[in-house]
């Protein structure tokens, strides 16, 4: 009741609080994002953007590359920067007003791994668009493995959320069926298999098939897609049972490139 | 006022017994009473009555009022059928014997039969002969009350006991332990946590477990305990369960207590708790930190070597510890990780914290820096227990990638 997530992990053991879990959630999806709303009405109330995949969520916990930080103005300086992701870019600032992580941010020499725990915020500028903005809590510098196992995790968070779509009736959900009704759950499917295809030895393959590995911004607004995505992926994709063991074969190599292309 | 009504009542009660009592003496001192000091005619009455049960060496009755004639209302009874209020003679063995915890007591432990175990508590005033622990003796005219919900046996001077020649060997049952109640009872558990103790006279405590459920368990200090091993299977004969806030726990000090070979099942989430998730959070007080050295006390001290408690102290013991929160994406957990774990984690041991801590010009947040870089944004598995929404972790260890799960989640998103 008393959660204030505007504290900074805030660790104090009142029995009410509860601290916001920070959701995982890929770039493509979250730039999506067209609603917000704050829970409660007091001051300090907790804001939220309703993920397109029907989950509030007050903060994000992302591991990307950072591949540019610019620092800007003078007496208030604030740190801009772009994390990429398989799918695309998040945007994260850090101001005056998070002194630890503007820091944090500073000390980092892009292009580096790095994992961002941030709160999001929706705006809308000038000429109509949209942006969601990721304000960092925290930002470390991380290894590869910690973005491998991101990936699987915000794989598997965005999948639970789109089978939770089909049948679920939580307020969020409902009300992401309200604000996001073109949403095609299979456009977000092509967009998870695309992200995880990018790792170890399926980015080989990938690299390899020269298939397109970011979904344009536009094919997520478009609501007659996909074309079978099934074609998209070396092999034709699974087999009548939904298997796709066999086309990934432990021994990969060249030649079943080839004879696949 | 007239007296004579309640004089009759207490010679009737008396002369049952055989006793004369002075009928004059006894509205004498009812009427000092109730006219001289204000005190209720009924509790008047108790008074004169109890201080004629003494003089005549007739034991006080369990009910306010109630004399009970010696002899006649007391029954033989087992261990397992006593109920508070009862007048009892009983054949038991002695199981154990504990520490009087007051200078009223003589003597106190526990009294087994076949049935079952009861606490009893011999009076000093009682003069009863000394009891020996694993011998067998006849109490008879025991009186049974209740103590702090627990059933227990009092020995008092109109008690009698006789040891008796007899050295069976006593195996009560092992009762489940969802089945447990307050009172003197037998399991048979495997350790499934062991906690660190909070108080200084505390040998141990931590959680024993059966298929049935899981009970808290603790040994206070005394001569010869010894600490039980952590997962293994033990026999615990005539502990003591006690009820607080609702909750049973069971203090096994005096209990009687044999390790047993093998492993048994234990209930689902007997053991610890496991979250796997993100450090997305290390707070303020992490790293390397200073112990309050007084015996008992190892609370944190400030950056000026103040204890909240005992105050300045400047011989403080050093200590590593994480805090922090532990996010899988659904729910955020309050995270404590204690010095062997951080150690694990970090790859830091206390000792080299404690060369940065002392010569580092950052000194203590040095370590604290250090320790944020190699844990935050990390995913760990933590194994713990987990108590009000904070998880005391035992391990906490960095998640490996696993191809298989990268397989599983291909197929899970091309194949819907």
């Amino acid at each position: 009741m008393s959660a204030n997530p505007s504290e900074v992990g805030g660790g104090r053991r009142e029995g009410s609080f509860e601290r916001e879990p920070a959701r995982r959630v890929f770039a493509a999806e979250l730039r999506e994002c067209r609603y917000q709303f704050k829970d409660g009405t007091d001051e300090k109330s907790p804001t939220f953007v309703l993920l397109p995949t029907g989950e509030r969520s007050n903060r994000i916990f992302i591991v990307g590359t950072l591949t540019e930080k610019t620092r800007q103005g003078e007496q208030n300086a604030f740190y801009r920067g772009r994390v990429i992701d398989p799918t695309g870019t998040f945007f994260v600032m850090a101001g005056s007003y998070q002194p630890e992580a503007m820091q944090q941010l500073a000390k980092i020499e892009a292009p580096a791994f790095v994992a961002v725990i941030g709160k999001t915020n929706l705006y809308q500028k000038p000429d109509g668009a949209y942006l969601v903005s990721v304000r960092v809590e925290s930002i470390t510098v991380v290894d590869k493995d910690t973005r491998d196992l991101w990936m699987l995790d915000a794989a598997a968070r965005t999948l639970d959320r789109l089978d939770a779509l089909k049948t679920g009736t939580s307020p969020d959900i409902v009300k992401a069926k309200e604000q996001y009704p073109m949403l095609d759950p299979v456009v977000y499917r092509k967009m998870v298999y695309d992200a995880l295809a990018q790792i170890g030895i399926y980015a080989e393959m990938h690299k390899n098939n020269q298939r397109s590995t970011k979904i344009k911004r536009s094919s997520l607004d478009i609501s007659n897609e996909p074309e079978d995505f099934r074609k998209h992926m070396p092999g034709g994709g699974p087999d009548e049972n939904g298997d796709y063991g066999k086309f990934y074969p432990e021994n990969y190599d060249e030649s079943y490139d080839r004879q696949n292309d | 006022m007239d007296y004579s009504e309640v004089t009759d009542r207490i010679s009737r009660k008396f002369s049952k017994t055989g006793h004369e009592i002075d009928r004059q003496k006894v509205e004498g001192k009812l009427r000092r009473l109730i006219e001289e000091f204000g005190v209720q005619p009924a509790e008047a009455e108790r008074s004169v009555t109890n201080e004629l049960n003494k003089e005549f060496g007739i034991a006080p009755a369990a009910g306010p009022g109630a004399v009970t004639p010696g002899g006649g209302a007391t029954e033989e009874k087992k261990v397992a059928g006593i109920q508070p209020g009862d007048w009892v003679t009983l054949t038991g063995k002695i199981v154990s014997l504990s520490a009087p915890v007051s200078p009223a007591i003589a003597q106190s432990g526990i009294i087994g039969d076949e049935s079952g175990g009861i606490r009893f508590v011999v009076w000093a005033k009682s003069n009863a002969p000394k009891m020996e622990e694993g011998k067998w003796y006849r109490l008879e005219s025991a009186v049974a009350d209740e103590f702090k919900g627990v059933t227990n046996l009092k020995v008092h001077s109109g008690t009698t006991i006789t040891a008796l020649d007899k050295s069976d060997p006593l195996m009560p049952a092992p009762v489940p332990v969802k089945d447990l109640k307050a009172g003197v009872v037998s399991v048979r558990a495997k350790v499934v946590q062991e906690w660190d103790t909070t108080h200084d006279r505390m040998l141990q405590s931590g959680l024993l477990g059966d298929e049935t459920g899981t009970i808290k368990f603790v040994i206070w200090k005394e001569q010869g305990k010894e600490k039980l091993t952590l997962n293994s299977v033990y026999s615990v004969f005539w502990a003591q369960a006690d009820e607080f806030n609702e909750r049973l726990s069971l203090n096994i000090t005096g209990a009687t207590i044999m390790q047993e070979e093998g492993d048994i099942a234990t209930v689902a989430g007997a053991g610890d708790v496991e979250v796997k998730g993100a450090i997305v959070h290390v707070a303020p007080g992490s790293g390397i930190i200073k112990r309050c050295p007084v015996a008992g006390c190892n609370r944190a001290l400030s950056r000026q070597n103040y204890c909240p408690i005992h105050e300045i102290q400047n011989d403080f013991i050093y200590d590593l510890r994480i805090k922090g929160w532990l996010d899988d994406g659904e729910k955020t957990h309050n995270l404590l990780l204690k010095r062997e774990t951080v150690e694990a984690l970090t790859g830091m041991t206390l000792d080299q914290a404690k060369e940065i801590a002392e010569n580092n010009p950052l000194g203590m947040d040095e370590v604290f820096l250090q320790m944020r870089e190699k844990v935050l944004g990390r995913y760990v598995v933590c194994k713990g227990r987990e108590i009000e929404n904070r998880l005391l972790a035992n391990s906490c260890e960095k998640l490996a990638f696993d191809s298989s799960e990268h397989t599983k989640l291909l197929n899970r998103a091309g194949g819907a």
